[in-house]
């Protein structure tokens, strides 16, 4: 780490200017430049991480600095990178301007060396502190990140909220949440709630009505008055709700998180004076968790607008809280909550346009660990959000019915196009016993799925089953093919929890069509499914707008002039620019990707996906045909994909791979989490790469054979685990087949090569195998460095191999000089 | 001729700029650089096409770059159209474009005149 350069990136309009400050900071920094805003923030959505420092100019083309501050508020870059502006314009008005939009400093021209080092260090120094302390909340926070992600996993279950209000009511219930607790800890100690509490209860009130998917929609979303029984039926979801949460497996019960979203989830609906439901619970019988919710929720749909009714402005909606028209609550918590009326009001505000408000004062340590806490809870509700918009885009832009379902509790969830096709809700509660859904699929059918299920292992998930559906309220059958993976909350269950997968209509006609020449027509039309694509259209004014959503959902996305590998982009008045820059120049690459998904997407007027590789970093482009005013572009959406999700494989990241595009993505190997052979064929092959390595596990067969497979799969999964340990995250391990792996290295200095081999071959000899500490595991090793093609190099690597293996547990290497 | 004169010759402030970035080697580099900086040029195109806000941006970096290197001459005539691009008094500005151009030139040419004497010199 401390010998590590700190990474600066410049951002300046001239480049005597950069290069100026280049002259002046080159040797202690690294240093990256950007002519102009729009590159910056393209810098700084690709890898923010690995900044410290920006220096920034006011006046610039395209996008100016005042923009780009703004952009790191809204995204939280600047709690890491500081702030230094640079212009020749210090007048006090955009001084001032500057500060509030937290730059930390400020040089002015004409750039004095000494000066300039000096703010530079300063700052860095500054911001260290801040660092430091973030580390130290850092533990805790991870602690509290691991009950957010099975707050994830159970409310992702939920695709969407039915009711369309839902999203920023779940934000805006945590925020109120939060307000009256810290209010209410300040206020007195009759209620001894921690800082943990605190934050444990505002992350729980998000699943506060989880029971409303157990409503039928008519109800739930009616316009009108309900009726008695409606209402009856209505009450229903708290207790729906508690119940949901009591059916999770029994040691995600004992997780504190779940043990007070039971108590919110049911009894938000309690009241103070025991006029409430479902239990009638009095004063503090009610837990104060649930109390607070209660109120929270009350406010927050006073306030909202509803199918049925209009919002209330927040003076009113106080009001009648206070004046009880709402039911009774606890007198403290109406004290708190008119005592933090104003404090409400713009906070919700605040929600409602960016949701986070990032004061940077370094001077109060105390305000900065708690904002760090709050910050935390915010970002999984974002991060929440995010997925389901992802995976909502994608499976409603698909024409192919997907589904997903989950086992506890037993929820099915069909995109819109299924549900739409096949007659069905887009969720049904306890499939099993929906007469709709089994008249659907048949039970025959269902009951063949479900063994298959039953059947699948986590190192074969894949079902695939030929079914045949009713068409409409003919008597009609369309085949389709159902795809689906099993999938695993942890690799220990004997079970699996839930499905995905989707339904994929077989065109009879199609089949049946032998002519070649139709054939090939309907492959031009399609995609690989075999489904035609329906690409999208825009005029130029609408893509801006398209581009607001879709960088919500995607960490970049942007249009491809492909012809002329160009990146274009509208503004909202539909007037084109082409960037200054090459399309692949933000992969930090001098020449055309080999792989260009865009080109192929161009030809095809279909979609394709593909991974990219900068540093330690992964990203998943999914490039989608689109035309604009009857122009032809590539929509590319990038996704950084966060480290755990690909390489040690979360089922709930490749589900979304799987939804998004099945064929391309199945690229790990299940039982070693490396890639696989199919990732090899298709992405490795033919790529230009500076050394390989072929692996093989010593003596393997004997194992398999005297020890039973799955000793022989122990072995393997740890051999791989061994060998990912030894490598970058740039570098890829394949399992070739069998025992066999292949390690790639796109760029490797030669000497650490070798000792990058030694060292994988080290990590395996020192494994040990618990219940059989007899068995030694070793591998031999074949290594070729030299620029090459992967599929010429690997032979050779092969050979070397071969012979390593005469000695066993012993690495061979030859070096091929730089004359590919 | 040297760096010193070229300095006297197109109306700089040697004796500023070496305080400030002290080296030679440093000072001579941007110097030459300046020949293939491009403010100018849109400056000149900005104009031609009546684009003020482009021009704005232009003649600021065009003052930026020659505050950086204590051109003062041309960072005088930069500096003031910027001014006026800036209040709004834009045919005012324009009108100020003989005198950047001149100046301009005149750095140019001292420029290119050290430059040719290095080569001389080897």
């Amino acid at each position: 780490m401390g010998n590590q350069k700190q990474k600066i990136l410049i951002v300046d309009d001239s480049e005597m200017n950069r290069d100026l400050l280049v002259d002046m900071l080159g040797d202690e920094y690294e240093v990256v430049e950007a002519e102009n805003g729009l590159q910056a923030v393209a810098i700084l959505q690709q890898r923010a991480a690995e900044f410290t420092l920006l220096l920034l100019d006011i006046m610039m083309p395209e996008m100016d600095g005042f923009e780009v501050l703004a952009y790191m508020n809204k995204y939280h870059w600047n709690e890491n990178i500081a702030v230094i502006m640079i212009s020749a314009d210090n007048t006090p008005t955009y001084i001032k301007h500057a500060y509030d939009l937290g730059a930390f400093d400020y040089i002015s021209r004409p750039f004095d060396p000494t000066v300039v080092h000096q703010r530079v260090s300063n700052t860095l120094m500054a911001y260290a502190k801040q660092r430091q302390l973030a580390n130290i909340v850092a533990e805790k926070i991870y602690e509290q990140e691991k009950s957010n992600k099975l707050m994830i996993s159970i409310l992702s279950h939920i695709v969407e909220f039915r009711n369309g209000e839902s999203g920023l009511h779940v934000l805006h219930i945590n925020t109120i949440t939060e307000l009256l607790l810290k209010h209410l800890v300040q206020k007195t100690d009759q209620y001894p709630l921690t800082k943990a509490d605190i934050t444990l209860i505002s992350n729980a009130s998000s699943l506060h009505d989880i029971g409303k998917i157990s409503i039928p929609s008519e109800i739930l979303n009616k316009p009108g008055r309900f009726t008695e029984e409606e209402f009856q039926i209505m009450k229903g979801h708290s207790m729906a709700g508690a119940d949901m949460l009591h059916n999770l497996p029994y040691t995600q019960q004992e997780d504190p998180l779940v043990k007070t979203a039971y108590e919110i989830c049911r009894w938000h609906h309690e009241r103070y004076d025991g006029g409430g439901y479902p239990d009638g619970l009095k004063g503090d019988e009610i837990p104060i968790s649930a109390q607070i919710v209660a109120l929270a929720d009350v406010y927050d749909a006073l306030t909202s607008e509803r199918c049925y009714k209009k919002a209330h402005p927040h003076k009113q909606a106080i009001e009648m809280i206070l004046g009880g028209q709402c039911g009774t609550f606890n007198p403290l918590l109406m004290e708190c909550l008119r005592e933090i009326e104003s404090t409400l009001e713009r906070e919700m505000k605040a929600t409602a346009l960016i949701g986070y408000d990032d004061s940077k004062n370094i001077q109060n340590i105390s305000e900065q660990l708690h904002d760090y806490k709050l910050f935390s809870s915010e970002r999984t509700l974002n991060l929440l959000s995010y997925e389901q918009q992802r995976v909502q885009f994608l499976t409603e832009m698909s024409n192919d019915i997907i589904f997903s379902y989950n086992d506890s509790p037993a929820v099915l969830t069909l995109n819109k196009y299924g549900a739409k096709r096949l007659g069905l809700e887009e969720c049904i509660v306890e499939p099993m016993r929906n007469d709709a859904f089994l008249a659907c699929f048949g039970k025959n059918n269902i009951e063949k799925l479900l063994n298959k299920v039953e059947k699948a292992k986590q190192d074969m998930p894949y079902i695939r089953l030929d079914i045949k559906i009713p068409e409409d309220a003919e008597e009609d059958f369309v085949w389709y093919q159902c795809w689906c993976k099993a999938i695993w909350a942890s690799d220990t269950d004997e079970k699996c929890t839930g499905v995905v997968g989707k339904l994929i209509e077989v065109d009879e006609r199609q089949l049946s069509a032998s002519k070649e020449g139709m054939l090939n027509n309907a492959l031009k039309k399609s995609n690989h499914f075999g489904t035609e694509f329906p690409y999208y259209t825009f005029t130029a004014k609408e893509v801006w707008h398209a581009f607001q959503y879709l960088e919500m959902v995607f960490d970049t996305v942007r249009l491809v002039d492909v012809v002329n590998h160009r990146q274009v982009s509208f503004n909202s008045e539909g007037h084109k620019t082409a960037l200054p820059y090459q399309c692949y120049s933000i992969w930090d690459k001098n020449k055309p990707c080999q792989n260009c998904v865009s080109a192929k997407a161009l030809e095809t007027k279909g979609k394709f996906s593909k991974f990219e590789f900068i540093d330690d970093r992964t990203y998943h482009i999914l490039a989608m045909y689109v035309e604009v005013d009857n122009e032809p572009y590539s929509l590319e959406m990038v996704t950084k994909t966060v480290d755990e999700t690909l390489i040690e494989g979360s089922n709930r990241q490749l589900s979304f791979l799987l939804m998004s595009d099945y064929s391309n993505q199945l690229y790990v190997d299940a039982l070693t989490n490396t890639y696989n052979r199919r990732y090899y064929e298709e992405q490795l092959k033919d790529l230009e790469i500076q050394a390989i390595a072929v692996i093989d596990a010593d003596s393997f067969k004997y194992i398999n054979d005297h020890y039973g497979h799955q000793v022989g799969d122990i072995a393997l999964k740890k051999i791989a685990k061994a060998l990912t340990s030894c490598v970058r995250k740039t570098d890829a391990i394949v399992r070739y087949g069998g025992d066999e792996f292949a390690v790639v290295f796109p760029q490797i200095p030669e000497e650490a090569f070798g000792k990058r081999l030694e060292s994988m071959r080290d990590a395996v000899y020192q494994l040990v195998m618990e219940d059989y500490p007899e068995i030694h595991l070793s591998v031999s090793i074949g290594g070729v460095y030299g620029k090459g093609k992967t599929t010429d190099l690997f032979p050779k690597a092969d050979t070397l191999m071969y012979q390593a293996k005469q000695i066993k547990n012993k690495v061979v290497i030859t070096s091929e000089g730089n004359d590919a | 001729m040297d760096l010193k004169e070229c300095y006297a010759k197109l109306g700089g402030d040697y004796e500023e700029v070496a305080s400030r970035l002290r080296s030679e080697r440093i000072i001579r580099k941007f110097v030459l650089k300046f020949l293939d900086d491009k403010s100018y040029q849109l400056l000149v195109d900005s104009l031609e096409n009546h684009n003020n806000e482009e021009a704005l941006r232009a003649a600021h970096t065009l003052k930026g770059v020659c505050q950086n290197l204590s051109f003062t001459r041309l960072y005088e005539s930069s500096s003031q159209m910027n001014n006026l691009f800036k209040e709004g008094r834009n045919d005012e500005a324009a009108a100020i474009m003989p005198q950047v151009t001149s100046d301009y030139m005149a750095t140019c040419e001292a420029i290119k005149e050290l430059q040719l004497s290095e080569e001389a010199n080897g």
